[in-house]
């Protein structure tokens, strides 16, 4: 759908010739489609871990893949929306910790209903975005390290509440949230493809979503244009927030049990779901079905490592791997923009 | 003054992707001349100076110097061939100081690869000596003006004692005060021998300083003139093969004494301006003219909402109003386009509908959805109304050239149903036709009752239609003229001296000496 790049928009040029070489397209396609790159990159990852392990696709196993991806894929979502924002969350781990162990010990050790307790999990990760974003905002911290020191603190705080200890026993009642299933779709998937429409709707049909794009591309330009960013920002963060949290309280569901160390691996994944799926890191750009699509990816290697035999200890070594090519084909876009 | 040749390009052709940058171009310059390249914005002139500079190689043509054909492989190449080039825009180190940003590359060193960094401040000091610039070397360069900033740039082409020099619209960001001083800079590289390409679409500027002039046209040598034989007349038809009664646009509107739609009081911002007043009425073209520092884009910046106001008062429509932020200034009815645009007035990555529907998304949304095919509608209607070439509404804005992006501002604030427009520098870097064309549209704007408040450094633009001049120095307003009777000499010597009646005489370029610790 992107037209071929042209000079610099300096020189009066008029319409470009249609590009020759087979290569020039694929390269074209490459740059231009992020959303072609990242279909076709997942279609022959999956063909190729179904002929190396048939088991890959049957039902069971794709419904698994995406039971897995659920809980990094919200958090995910979450990151999508602040990098388009131009903007970045480091909690959003640790995010999902806390609200996993807070949930927990209210339905535990409260009179509470257990769904009411995970809402208040939710909420207090929206309570945590708030912070984060009148810290970018208003203290003027630079979002990098802001949210870096929060996520310590929520770390440490998860600590102390904890002593490292898991909360167990769960009520049974909530369970089905994590580990359920409607029809053969698992019930984490459910709310991953429900906050993906939402967000996606958000930003494409939303004075808001505008708003949030034009944020991202030139965020000097969208003051100029009337455009709020501090309370925008702030909305940002509190939306991250909310998914991280919603996505901890949906792992302790599966888990039956408040785990500390839920989410603390999430953080890297995070980046590199939207990124494969076409985000820039600098903002401005992005698509909520990239990223989920990105999420997929990233679940169809760890479960490929799984299935093919290899030991487990190689799944680190593949996601890593990943997201360099993630990073490497963010900058390869990055300069086709410029030129 | 005339020469032998010292650089010759002989069937130069450059192609780029979906274009024909150069087409055959066939040049001789002669040593120790200034030669000036001029043309509309795409013409190629760019182009060739960058073969020159070995920053691109032909696709096929030679060049050759003094008489023996080279390849310039490379920009290293070409300053061993001793050709530097001052591009167009710059390229310095904002978190170094003046002194390594001039000598950046070709830092004196000591035993151990170790900067010797008196040897570096001393040279640095030396250099701009030679161009009658006092800069304090220690400076970051991020803390210098643009004008500032370009004479570091100049200096270290300098720096490579280099015998061509190639400047690349060097006085896009200079007043012009500074301008005078370059040239003076430009007459004595000629006396000492050196050659000077220079690049322009300025034609005052270029009748001033060069002695043959070459016009390209769609990436083809048109002609080249000697300065004697040239006259703005002929040189506008070579650039643009129309003639020159569509180059300026005229005033076609009057403003009558109406109502005041916008006013400014006392408006005071700490160490920047102070007391600066003005009225805009309906429908009237006020413009601000001033050197740069003159502090004219700071003082729309507070009215905007943009910057902080210490002191003053802003009325609109007679009522007093408080604006604290751009987004209350277009409650209002006021409207921006900044100076740089792709910096501050584009959303590059986003597309041409995107960029103008923003400010006014509030009117073609219901609750929080956006009604798309209203918006593009709307969009489409303020494109066709500017004529905004682009192929077509989702065309990213970054691919369109400078004069349609400027115009996508515009139909952004019309879109907005802004009252007031405040423009600042419009047409700079924006070649011939667009700019008339700008010229046209901002007349017609006024025409339909819109307000405009025009800050340009382009004195003749200014008088050519602006209803009103006010004129600025240093953060204070210093006059307000009529450009009926006015020329420009009475605008730059209000702005030079603050006063009328000053000397004519071109003041010193006495910058503080060299700070040099």
């Amino acid at each position: 759908m992107d037209p071929k790049p042209q000079l610099n928009s300096d020189d009066n040029v008029s319409s470009p010739a249609q590009p020759v070489a087979f290569k020039d397209r694929l390269l074209s396609l490459i740059l231009y489609s992020e959303l072609a790159t990242v279909t076709v990159f997942l279609v022959l990852l999956s063909t190729t871990i179904s002929l190396i392990a048939p088991r890959f696709l049957n039902v069971y196993n794709i419904a698994t893949i995406t039971r897995q991806m659920a809980f990094v894929g919200l958090a995910s979502l979450g990151q999508m929306i602040c990098m388009i924002g131009g903007t970045i969350d480091l909690t959003v781990g640790a995010n999902a910790g806390f609200a996993g162990i807070v949930a927990s010990l209210i339905m535990t050790k409260m009179p509470i209903d257990p769904y009411l307790a995970m809402a208040m999990g939710v909420g207090l990760g929206a309570l945590i975005g708030f912070i984060n974003g009148t810290l970018v905002t208003r203290l003027k911290l630079e979002p990098f390290i802001a949210t870096l020191s929060m996520s310590f603190i929520i770390q440490g705080a998860i600590l102390v509440v904890t002593r490292g200890w898991a909360i167990l026993q769960l009520p049974q009642k909530i369970l089905w949230l994590g580990q359920g299933t409607v029809g053969p779709i698992p019930v984490p998937t459910l709310f991953l493809l429900g906050c993906a429409a939402l967000l996606s709707f958000l930003l494409t049909r939303t004075y808001i979503g505008r708003h949030i794009f034009a944020m991202g591309g030139n965020q000097e330009a969208a003051i100029l244009v009337g455009i709020r960013v501090e309370r925008l920002k702030t909305f940002l963060y509190v939306i991250s927030g909310s998914l991280s949290a919603l996505s901890g309280v949906l792992m302790a569901a599966r888990l039956a049990s408040g785990q500390p160390t839920i989410g603390q691996t999430w953080l890297l994944p995070s980046f590199t779901a939207p990124v494969l799926g076409g985000a820039a890191r600098s903002g401005g750009v992005g698509s909520t079905l990239g990223t989920l699509l990105g999420s997929a990816i990233m679940g169809v290697i760890q479960n490929g490592v799984v299935l093919s035999g290899m030991s487990v200890y190689w799944e680190n070594v593949v996601v890593g791997a990943t997201l360099v090519l993630a990073i490497f084909l963010d900058s390869l876009r990055a300069r086709a923009r410029q030129r | 003054m005339t020469g032998d040749t010292l650089l010759a390009f002989r069937g130069i052709s450059k192609g780029f992707p979906g274009v024909q940058a150069l087409d055959d171009i066939n040049l001789e310059i002669r040593r120790g001349e200034v030669h000036a390249i001029v043309g509309e914005n795409g013409a190629g002139k760019s182009t060739l100076m960058k073969i020159a500079a070995g920053i691109y190689q032909p696709d096929s043509g030679q060049v050759s110097l003094n008489g023996e054909t080279v390849q310039i492989s490379s920009a290293q190449r070409a300053l061993q061939l001793g050709i530097a080039m001052v591009p167009q825009e710059l390229s310095l180190v904002p978190e170094m100081t003046v002194a390594e940003n001039i000598l950046l590359g070709a830092e004196p060193r000591m035993a151990l690869g170790m900067v010797d960094i008196s040897k570096l401040r001393e040279r640095a000091c030396e250099i701009l000596a030679t161009l009658g610039v006092g800069l304090d070397v220690q400076q970051k360069v991020k803390n210098l003006t643009v004008a500032q900033q370009q004479m570091v740039q100049i200096a270290r082409a300098m720096g490579y004692r280099c015998n061509t020099l190639i400047m690349d619209e060097p006085t896009a960001s200079l007043s012009q005060r500074e301008t005078e001083a370059l040239f003076k800079n430009i007459r004595r590289f000629r006396e000492q021998g050196t050659t000077v390409l220079y690049i322009s679409h300025r034609m005052q500027e270029v009748f001033d300083i060069a002695d043959r002039i070459t016009v390209l046209r769609d990436g083809q040598l048109i002609c080249t003139m000697d300065r004697s034989t040239a006259t703005e007349e002929n040189i506008v038809r070579a650039m643009i093969g129309r003639a020159l009664r569509d180059y300026l646009h005229e005033r076609e509107h009057s403003a009558q004494a109406v109502e005041v739609i916008l006013e400014g009081r006392g408006l005071t911002r700490e160490g920047l301006f102070e007391d600066v007043s003005f009225a805009l009425h309906r429908g009237e073209i006020l413009g601000f003219a001033g050197l740069v520092g003159a502090r004219r884009t700071e003082v729309f910046a507070s009215v905007f909402g943009f910057s902080p106001l210490d002191r003053g008062e802003l009325l609109f429509e007679g009522e007093p109003v408080r604006i604290k932020g751009p987004a209350d200034a277009i409650r209002i009815g006021i409207g921006y386009v900044p100076e740089e645009r792709k910096r501050l007035g584009l959303f590059l990555v986003l597309s041409v509908l995107h960029n103008i529907s923003l400010p006014f998304l509030d009117r073609v949304r219901r609750w929080i959805l956006i009604r798309r095919a209203e918006e593009r509608a709307e969009a489409a209607r303020l494109s066709e109304q500017l004529r905004v070439q682009t192929p077509s509404l989702a065309q990213q804005v970054r691919y369109l050239s400078g004069g349609n992006q400027q115009k996508v501002i515009l139909a952004r604030w019309l879109g907005s149903g802004a009252q007031v427009l405040i423009l600042d520098e419009p047409t700079r870097g924006i070649d011939v036709n667009a700019k008339a064309e700008i010229h046209g549209l901002i007349g017609q704007l006024a025409a339909e009752d819109k307000s405009i408040v025009l800050i340009s450094s382009e004195l003749q633009e200014l008088l050519a239609i602006a209803d009103r001049i006010i004129v600025m120095r240093e953060g204070r307003v210093v006059g307000e003229l009529d450009p009926e009777q006015a020329t420009e000499e009475d605008v730059l010597r209000l702005a030079m001296w603050g006063s009328r009646g000053g000397t004519a005489a071109t003041p010193q370029t006495g910058f503080v000496a060299c700070e040099a610790e």
